[in-house]
């Protein structure tokens, strides 16, 4: 039997992700602003047994190669080949959708439409007449409202049925571009020109003057002087009756689908436009637009830890328990032990503070499904301009608080390289979720009453100095001025309870997955070395571990925690920053022990400097692996030397002079 | 008139001047010559929003300044 390959196609915002998720069944992460999707997604599913393999492309406006996620969505398209495309198009934007599936169209692709939102199309007093619009474009439509899983069983039989098609549709413009459709794809087949993309999809891009589609075409051509030059006598007999080739290809898209909905709907959809808009008088006023954002940060901040460490605590003492009873019921020393201060000392230090991930995870998915991720890159393109920058920079910074990793496969969306660059490389300096425990460990030991203050200081001084990095960065490597600024603000929408709490869960869960293998396996190395060779006290300066400390201790003198003990933990802390205080907690012997292993180890004063260290270092290898696909290995190594450096010199320089004043 | 300069009202897109990529991205957006957009809120120092049918885009000063408009009602 063979499988169905499958591709979601559409603008961003169009609930592609939630058909993916009703397709698939697989829980996949659906938000409300332009771009979530920024690596293709896949799963697959059974029906009439046949399988389907679905992948879920970026959301793009059409097949033109502005930003990175375009090329990738294209080159897919193009050459992967899959056997079906299903185009999501918002049912409240049908014109402005339509023009994606028009050049979906020219690409000669198995299509089959879904019109979404079909309850706000009700709503609204619009009507789609679904079978004129299958009609007029000769492909299968089907009405959804994925949220619901409406229409999903009839989008399932028509991916069945077309994929058994044979015939391809196509759009006819009007004569005058057909004609010069028809001389570019002469002059492809005059230089025989092969291609695995069809030939009046490359003339129509041609047309436009799409740069990478005229690079490729003209690196395989024999004479490419020939080829620019009978390409330019086509483009300048377009030129001196229209303005300009690319618009005219534009205008005569817009005429085809004006044509087509001037027949299939009736109504406008005027309604949720004005709920959208008082919301907007207010999250993005001129003056008021920033203080409310930063109100939303501070009391995402505020909830993430004081609401959070409520629940926080409660598993702290739980895991106290837990190790005592694992003391005192496990007969063999030795296993008591690794339970104990290994498996308890190092993962559970690491899993109390779930409550706290999960409620940060929980308020950036509603920030996200609510829409208010597009407004906050609006209010802060102005503050963004003033280090170089466009607000569409800061959506990744927002996704970073959660993980550094969704936040710099974000930057896909940032059109112009260097600024994608700069975003992506500092994009580490932002403390994701994983850093939490180490400020939360710290902070609750050396500073009790001021925890909230010295927690928060952490995240300021991340901040600026991000800020500072990239003024200096787009001032000196990467002059110029910023990315524009173009970006959809999504009508808001209330988000789905379940749907917020299964995002939520589901970063959670990669964070409880992660300390359950990934810091469960370092944790045990730590404990190996901890209590090796034989016969050595637990943990101490003589324990394999303690020679290796022993051996890195002394650079970090001047930075106050020249102990074996921090040298080791921040040594392991290179693969995940949990791991940090993991390695803590196991060297501890115990969760319950980690406050006071610290205050012998460390002064507030070299506390704060370790807490600056362990902010600002590589947050992870998975970070390191991401920075290495999205902006190459040389970039990669000038992130890795930046953060190590701020780290090791920030949290020297404040050690060396808080050491005047303390 | 620049929109970058526009009040909030309803508004012709008569050119747009600057790169290909802008003007292309703002095509494929939905905003070309001869649309109309209504100007939802005005900054001449920072970004706008302008709504265009159905949709509503954010557009950064940068971009408002290349887009030139007139008056439509």
């Amino acid at each position: 039997m063979r499988e169905i390959k499958v591709a979601l196609a559409g603008n961003p915002n169009v609930g592609k992700t939630a058909i993916f998720n009703c397709l698939t069944g697989m829980k996949q992460h659906v938000g409300n602003w332009p771009g979530v999707t920024v690596e293709k997604k896949e799963g697959s599913y059974v029906y009439n047994g046949f399988t389907f393999s679905v992948t879920d492309l970026p959301g793009i406006y059409s097949l033109s190669t502005v930003s990175m996620d375009e090329r990738i969505a294209r080159r897919f398209l193009a050459e992967e080949k899959p056997d079906v495309v299903v185009a999501i198009i918002d049912g409240m934007n049908l014109e402005r959708n339509l023009y994606l599936v028009s050049e979906l169209l020219d690409l000669g692709v198995n299509l089959v439409l879904t019109v979404n939102f079909m309850d706000e199309v009700e709503k609204n007093n619009m009507k789609i007449d679904i079978q004129k619009l299958s009609k007029s474009l000769d492909v299968p439509v089907v009405g959804t409202v994925a949220i619901k899983g409406h229409g999903v069983q009839k989008l399932k039989d028509e991916v069945l049925n077309i994929a058994q098609a044979k015939t391809i549709p196509m759009i006819k413009y009007s004569d005058e571009l057909e004609r010069y459709i028809q001389r570019v794809e002469g002059i492809l087949k005059l230089f025989n020109v092969k291609s695995n993309t069809n030939s009046r999809f490359l003339a129509l891009k041609l047309i436009e003057e799409d740069p990478e589609i005229f690079e490729q075409i003209k690196s395989k051509v024999s004479d490419a002087k020939r080829f620019s030059q009978l390409l330019n006598e086509v483009l300048s007999d377009i030129e001196q009756k229209h303005e300009d080739s690319s618009i005219f290809v534009g205008d005569e898209k817009f005429k085809f689908i004006k044509k087509i909905l001037r027949n299939t709907v009736e109504g406008s959809g005027k309604k949720s436009e004005t709920f959208t808009n008082t919301m907007d008088k207010i999250f993005t006023h001129r003056i008021w637009g920033l203080p409310i954002l930063f109100g939303i940060m501070y009391a995402v901040f505020q909830l993430t830890f004081a609401f959070g460490g409520i629940f926080a605590d409660w598993l702290d003492s739980g895991m106290g328990l837990l190790s005592d009873w694992i003391q005192n019921t496990v007969p063999n020393a030795t296993l008591a032990s690794f339970l104990a201060d290994g498996v308890i000392g190092g993962v559970g230090s690491v899993l109390v503070f779930v409550p706290n991930i999960f409620i940060l995870f929980l308020l950036i998915a509603i920030l996200e499904n609510i829409g208010y991720m597009a407004r906050a890159a609006f209010v802060m393109d102005k503050v963004m301009n003033s280090i170089g920058l466009s607000g569409k920079s800061f959506i990744p910074m927002i996704l970073g608080f959660g993980c550094n990793v969704p936040a710099i496969m974000s930057t896909r969306t940032i059109e112009k390289e260097d600024d994608r660059i700069i975003t992506a490389i500092l994009n580490p300096l932002i403390p994701c979720s994983a850093r939490i425990p180490i400020f939360l460990a710290f902070a609750g030991t050396f500073f009790p009453s001021h925890q909230g203050l010295i927690v928060f200081s952490m995240y300021i001084i991340a901040i600026t100095l991000m800020v500072v990095l990239a003024k200096v960065l787009k001032s000196t490597i990467f002059k110029g001025e910023p990315a524009p600024f173009v970006m959809e603000l999504p009508p808001y929408r209330v988000p789905g309870f379940l749907q917020v709490n299964t995002e939520a869960w589901k970063r959670t869960s990669l964070f409880v997955k992660k300390a359950g293998t990934f810091i469960f396996a370092a944790v045990i190395i730590i404990w190996l070395l901890a209590s090796l060779p034989a016969g050595v006290d637990y943990a101490s300066k003589d324990s394999y571990i303690g020679l290796m400390g022993r051996a890195i201790a002394p650079i970090f003198e001047f930075n106050g925690f020249g102990n074996w003990q921090s040298s080791v933990a921040l040594m392991f802390g290179f693969l995940a920053k949990e791991v940090v205080v993991g390695t803590l907690g196991a060297l501890a012997g115990g969760a319950e022990n980690l406050g006071n292993l610290l205050s012998t180890l460390f002064t507030p004063l070299s506390a704060y400097s370790f807490m600056l260290f362990s902010l600002l270092y590589v947050p992870c290898v998975a970070s390191l692996g991401v920075l290495v696909r999205e902006v190459g290995m040389k970039w990669t190594i000038f992130s890795v030397i930046l953060l190590v450096s701020l780290a090791y010199f920030v949290s020297m320089a404040f050690y060396l002079v808080g050491s005047i004043f303390v | 008139m620049p929109l970058s300069f526009a009040n909030p009202g309803i508004y012709k897109v008569k050119s747009i001047n600057g790169g290909r990529t802008v003007s292309k991205r703002l095509t494929d957006m939905g905003l070309r010559i001869g649309s109309v957009l209504q100007v939802v809120s005005s900054d001449s120092f920072g970004p706008i929003i302008v709504q265009i049918n159905s949709t509503r885009l954010a557009l950064g000063k940068g971009i408002a300044r290349k887009i030139i408009v007139e008056g439509a009602g």
